[in-house]
């Protein structure tokens, strides 16, 4: 391939090259050995594994080659915290250091590799290259309490999807893992759960028996088994739970299909893929994060020159984001893109007479942009292959609202947006307050309550009053919307004017408020009685009442009546919508 | 005629000797600037313009898909390939989505022959 000078050259630069990363290696292993964990440590033994490897490659040694790339993909699996040093592990990457030091002086003398037999080490590298990543020794110990459930029906999906030019439609690769049935237990944590099943029937045994014999201590029993039973509802959900990153992964692969599909440079960053979320959540958000991508991807990130022309790096940048919060999760999804125009936003609302040009005089820039969340809005001049799909920003909201689920919209423009989504880590049980009104019980989410106030006597006319022909009450030295929840759930009952609504209010003895919080936008809603708090655990509503867009789920109360679970996010638009018909 | 200019990046001091002898046969009318690593090649390649960039995937510090956003951001056309062996899938798709080249280790001169050809 080359003249003898430099093949020369090269085998010197070869033999002194691979010699100090074999040095470098050796040293790396040993003091890994007493800091199995030091990740500094692991990379740069796997980079000079790695050098080493190239390096036979490159001048044609592929046995030795060979058992370059054995250790290295055991390092590489330590690199990925799938396996941990273990000292057997060691001694054996330790010999290939030996092996490969031999091989390098049988090179120098002969020049070639000669027939040293590999097979030996090669095997037991080989070996531990496919232990289980849960369960070598050291992990062993770490796995048995691993609060993780692994999927097991649907491993990731490691099946490329094809790279179509057609637009994905629907349900395209890119779908949800609905397919997620089963999960994987480990022993131990089953064996827990049958020990914690077993102390409920023995307090259930006690029960009876105290039930007949000592009925006045009854209560303490009950107090126990009530505990028994929380315990093993939260664990259970906790079994539900399942980290974000599971879906991220395959947005790696959309961002790249879409930025060679239309000629855009992005890179995709993600953060916070260990936060833990329902599966069911999970699948509903994975198909509008995907969406969002999509759009950010479409309509946020700029071509090349033109981030270049605005003095922005060639290469736009997407960040998603996941953090757990008070049992709720923030995604964020922010572009470093053109940013969302108001006014583009507010000639198109116009023209599809989403809003009149009087109600817009009074909007603000950030409410004007949350018309893109309107139904069949979308703002690409063109029908886009990329998110034009015939769902837009509007299918992204309902997809929220069903799942208790809000987002709001920071867009600087020039400068790129964010969209921040807010859900319930579960949804299966829900802190909720009870409340009742026109002899209904109904329930609220704890996550949009913001105060309880009841107002009795003279203060009820002191704290309401109307402005703009609507009551409102006084709230922190401020007035909010006041809206009877009758006027909202009843529909066909009778319509009082806003006037007459004030002045029942005002000739009420008592007035119960529960003050509610959408995004930014507070809001009184009046009940007949505040009832008290508690979890509920939260059926999805029938289908007959799935239009019902109000109604977030149901449960079954103590007694075996039937509550609903209130859509807040509904009742404000509701509201919303209601006072703009006035105009 | 002014010779066009590569940025070779590689912590492998033999890997850099190999590319510089393809050059040398095949390539005559080009200048090399060599880099062992993303903070080296940074520094020395500030204020220079390249027709080409091959860089190392694994390197100690930063890796060559975070230098080659730098140097996007230093030359945004710069066409940039990574010289690799072995990559993670979804570095892959990460440089990809960049509009970054591959070229797979070993490196010869038909590959650096194919990776010339899209240069203007």
């Amino acid at each position: 391939m080359f003249d003898d000078e430099t093949q020369k050259a090269l085998m010197e630069e070869f033999f002194s090259e691979n010699r100090e990363a074999l040095g470098r290696i050796e040293k790396g292993l040993l003091a890994l050995e007493s800091h199995p964990s030091d990740h500094e440590c692991i990379n740069a033994v796997f980079r000079d594994m790695h050098t080493v490897k190239g390096n036979c490659r490159m001048m044609g040694f592929p046995r030795m080659e060979a058992l370059a790339h054995k250790a290295e993909t055991i390092l590489d699996r330590m690199r990925e915290d799938n396996m941990v040093l273990t000292q057997e592990i060691g001694s054996s990457l330790l010999g290939v250091v030996d092996r490969a030091r031999r091989t390098l002086d049988v090179i120098a003398r002969s020049g070639s590799e000669g027939e040293t037999d590999f097979s030996t080490i090669l095997d037991t590298l080989e070996r531990f290259a496919n232990l289980p990543a849960t369960c070598q020794s050291p992990v062993m110990a770490r796995c048995s309490d691993d609060p993780l459930p692994v999927p097991v029906s649907s491993p990731q999906p490691k099946t490329k999807p094809a790279v179509s030019s057609t637009v994905p439609s629907g349900k395209g690769p890119y779908a949800p893992p609905a397919t997620v049935e089963s999960i994987r237990l480990s022993l131990s944590r089953l064996d827990t759960l049958m020990n914690q099943v077993g102390e409920l029937g023995a307090s259930f045994n006690q029960l009876k028996y105290v039930l007949a014999h000592h009925p006045h201590h009854v209560e303490q029993v009950i107090e126990l088994h009530g505990k028994q039973i929380q315990w093993l509802q939260s664990e259970v959900i906790k079994y539900r739970l399942q980290p974000i990153g599971q879906i991220w992964d395959q947005y790696h692969r959309l961002v790249r299909d879409l930025s060679v599909e239309i000629g855009k440079k992005v890179i995709l960053d993600l953060v916070g893929e260990e936060t833990e979320i329902d599966r069911n959540v999970l699948a509903v958000i994975n198909e509008l994060l995907g969406h969002m991508i999509r759009n950010a991807m479409d309509h946020g990130i700029e071509f090349s020159e033109e981030r270049t022309r605005h003095g922005k790096s060639p290469i736009g940048r997407i960040t998603l984001s996941a953090e757990q919060k008070h049992g709720q999760i923030f995604l964020k999804i922010s572009d470093d893109g053109r940013g969302i125009d108001p006014a583009m936003v507010l000639k198109k609302a116009l023209t599809m007479q989403l809003v009149t040009l009087e109600q817009s005089s009074e909007m603000t820039d950030s409410e004007i942009v949350r018309l893109i969340m309107a139904p069949g809005f979308s703002t690409a001049s063109h029908v886009s292959t990329i998110s034009g799909r015939g769902t837009g920003m509007d299918v992204v909201k309902a997809a929220l609202d069903k799942i208790g689920g809000t987002i709001t919209i920071a867009s600087t423009q020039g400068m790129g947006s964010v969209f921040q989504i807010v859900i319930p880590q579960t949804m299966a049980i829900v802190p909720s307050l009870l409340i009742q009104d026109g002899g209904e019980t109904f329930a609220l989410p704890q996550t949009h309550i913001v105060e309880l106030v009841s107002f009795y006597g003279n203060d009820v006319t002191a704290n309401v009053e109307g402005k703009m022909q609507a009551p409102m009450v006084r709230f922190r030295e401020g007035l909010i919307p006041l809206v009877p929840l009758q006027r909202l759930v009843k529909r066909d009952g009778p319509k009082r004017s806003s006037r007459r609504e004030i002045e029942r209010m005002h000739q009420a003895s008592a007035l119960h408020i529960v003050v509610l919080q959408v995004q930014e936008n507070l809001f009184g809603l009046e009940v007949d009685a505040i009832l008290g708090h508690t979890s509920l655990l939260i059926k999805p509503i029938s289908r007959i009442f799935s239009h019902i867009s109000l109604l977030a789920g149901s449960a079954v109360m103590p007694d075996g009546s039937i509550s609903f679970l209130l859509n807040v996010p509904a009742l404000f638009q509701s509201h919303d919508n209601s006072e703009q018909s006035k105009f | 005629m002014e010779k066009k200019k590569a940025l070779i990046v590689d912590d492998s001091s033999l890997a850099r000797m190999m590319i510089r002898k393809f050059f040398a046969d095949g390539f005559k009318d080009w200048e090399l600037l060599e880099a062992k690593d993303a903070q080296d090649a940074l520094e020395k390649s500030e204020g220079v313009f390249f027709h080409l960039a091959l860089i190392d995937f694994n390197m100690p510090g930063m890796n060559g898909i975070d230098l080659a956003e730098k140097m996007m951001e230093r030359q945004p056309g710069l066409a940039i390939y990574l010289v690799t062996a072995n990559i993670q899938e979804r570095m892959q798709l990460r440089a990809q989505s960049m509009g970054i080249g591959f070229i797979r280790k070993p490196i010869d001169l038909v590959k650096i022959t194919s990776a010339m050809q899209g240069l203007a």
